[in-house]
């Protein structure tokens, strides 16, 4: 008994241990100006026609 | 506008974390992979505004009611665009498809959804977390309302263009002031006749009692707008024209633009516009203007007007319409009277245009009377 309740609460710590790692994938990247700046020098631009012309 | 930087747009705050949004983990709105190898894969099947087409998937949860009147908010919807351009258009099935066509590749790529009001810029400025995804209850004027409404009502508001508008110059009041949530958020309805029928939509009286003590308000009382004695000259736009350039991106073309006040007649006078008089600007729709997705789309442009009843937002206490009684009466060129329409759209504009019998005539002898009358309490 002792020994399935251990492992119930091992595996309730793991589970909780690998959602806050999958957030922070997310969080981590984007929290950091540097990182980003890298990654966006290499990603396409997003283009406008230059055929656009005058005021609306 | 110039645009964010590429890692701005993307940047999240630290402090975001801590606010009740910043809690909920980020593919619960955004959707993607936390699990993903690498950015590709991660990204794969995410959405960067969660809040459009469908406020309820993201907002509901928590904010029902904004959520639902969503959906009425002609911000989100547009919902007015296409009953108006179907009003001119040929009744052909085929070419009103090509039409839609067009109206979905350029009118209605501008709306504002949730996010695009309270967290990013909106998408047709090219989009960009503004606060490092904080959601601000009030949107940011220069962000987010005149990234959109800037080059006539932004540029005319804070003085870009002519003398700016006394609510904000002199009473640094922005957009919010006079437009509440209450307006934006969507009044429920679905069968809006145009933008200023949306409940709670701005009046200068909710603020402004006219002062019946003030000569020209007790003279010209509500027959009127506001507008046409403390407007300045306004942006009006002529022949715009849409379509696809060799890459397939979408271009908007208006070639002309000029900057004039015009009086015109109110087509549409009803108790919450009482006033006769009013000012109309010339919106850009032609004939031709989605003429790239096929010919002769527009077949039944006379059914509506193309001056419109305008509101611009460039307010002044003094003018030169209100400095002279005559600068305004008999002065033919204030008035949008036929000549000043192509012959091709006057069918059209019948219901604005002034007939020439009906501008006020010159008042005479103003000096005279006033010296023997006691002066009433002049407005300037």
């Amino acid at each position: 008994m002792r020994w399935k309740l251990t492992f119930l609460m091992a595996l309730l710590a793991v589970t909780v241990g690998t959602a806050a790692v999958q957030a922070s994938q997310c969080v981590s990247c984007h929290t950091d100006a540097e990182q980003l700046k890298t990654i966006t020098k290499t990603l396409p631009s997003p283009v406008a026609s230059a055929e656009t012309a005058g005021k609306g | 506008m110039a645009p964010l930087e590429p890692h701005i747009k993307v940047l999240v705050a630290k402090d975001f974390l801590d606010t009740d949004h910043g809690e909920i983990d980020c593919e619960e709105c955004h959707g993607g992979d936390p699990k993903g190898k690498d950015m590709a894969a991660a990204h794969k099947g995410m959405t960067a505004d969660p809040t459009f087409p469908d406020a309820d998937k993201a907002c509901a949860d928590c904010h029902e009611e904004e959520a639902a009147l969503a959906k009425t908010s002609l911000h989100y919807t547009l919902a007015t665009y296409r009953p108006m351009v179907h009003k001119r258009a040929s009744g052909e099935t085929k070419k009103l498809a090509l039409l839609d066509k067009g109206m979905d590749n350029h009118c209605f790529s501008c709306h504002a959804s949730c996010g695009q009001c309270h967290v990013s810029r909106p998408e047709s400025a090219m989009g960009g977390l503004i606060d490092g995804h904080k959601f601000n209850a009030k949107p940011d004027q220069t962000n987010q309302c005149t990234a959109c409404h800037g080059s006539r009502v932004g540029n005319e508001f804070t003085g870009a263009t002519g003398q700016g508008d006394v609510h904000y110059t002199r009473h640094d009041m922005d957009c919010m002031e006079c437009h509440p949530a209450s307006e934006l958020h969507g009044d429920g309805k679905t069968d809006h006749k145009n933008r200023y029928d949306v409940e709670g939509s701005p009046r200068c009286g909710d603020c402004h009692e006219p002062d019946p003590k003030v000569e020209q308000h007790a003279v010209h009382g509500d027959k009127i707008s506001c507008y046409v004695c403390h407007s300045q000259p306004y942006a009006n736009c002529y022949a715009c024209h849409v379509g696809l350039d060799s890459k397939g991106l979408a271009y908007y073309k208006n070639p002309v633009e000029e900057e004039h006040l015009m009086i015109g007649l109110n087509p549409n006078q009803d108790p919450d516009r009482p006033e006769k008089w009013i000012l109309v600007r010339r919106v850009p729709v032609v004939p031709t203007s989605f003429e790239f997705y096929g010919k002769d789309l527009l077949t039944n442009f006379n059914q509506a007007n193309n001056w419109k009843y305008a509101s611009p937002h460039n307010i002044q206490k003094i003018t030169s319409q209100n400095r002279e009684c005559n600068n305004c009466h008999g002065n033919k060129d204030l008035f949008l009277t036929e000549d000043k329409v192509k012959p091709e759209m006057q069918k059209a504009n019948a219901p604005v245009i002034v007939p020439e019998d009906q501008i006020p005539g010159k008042q005479e002898s103003q000096g005279e009377d006033e010296e023997k009358a006691p002066k009433k309490r002049s407005y300037f």
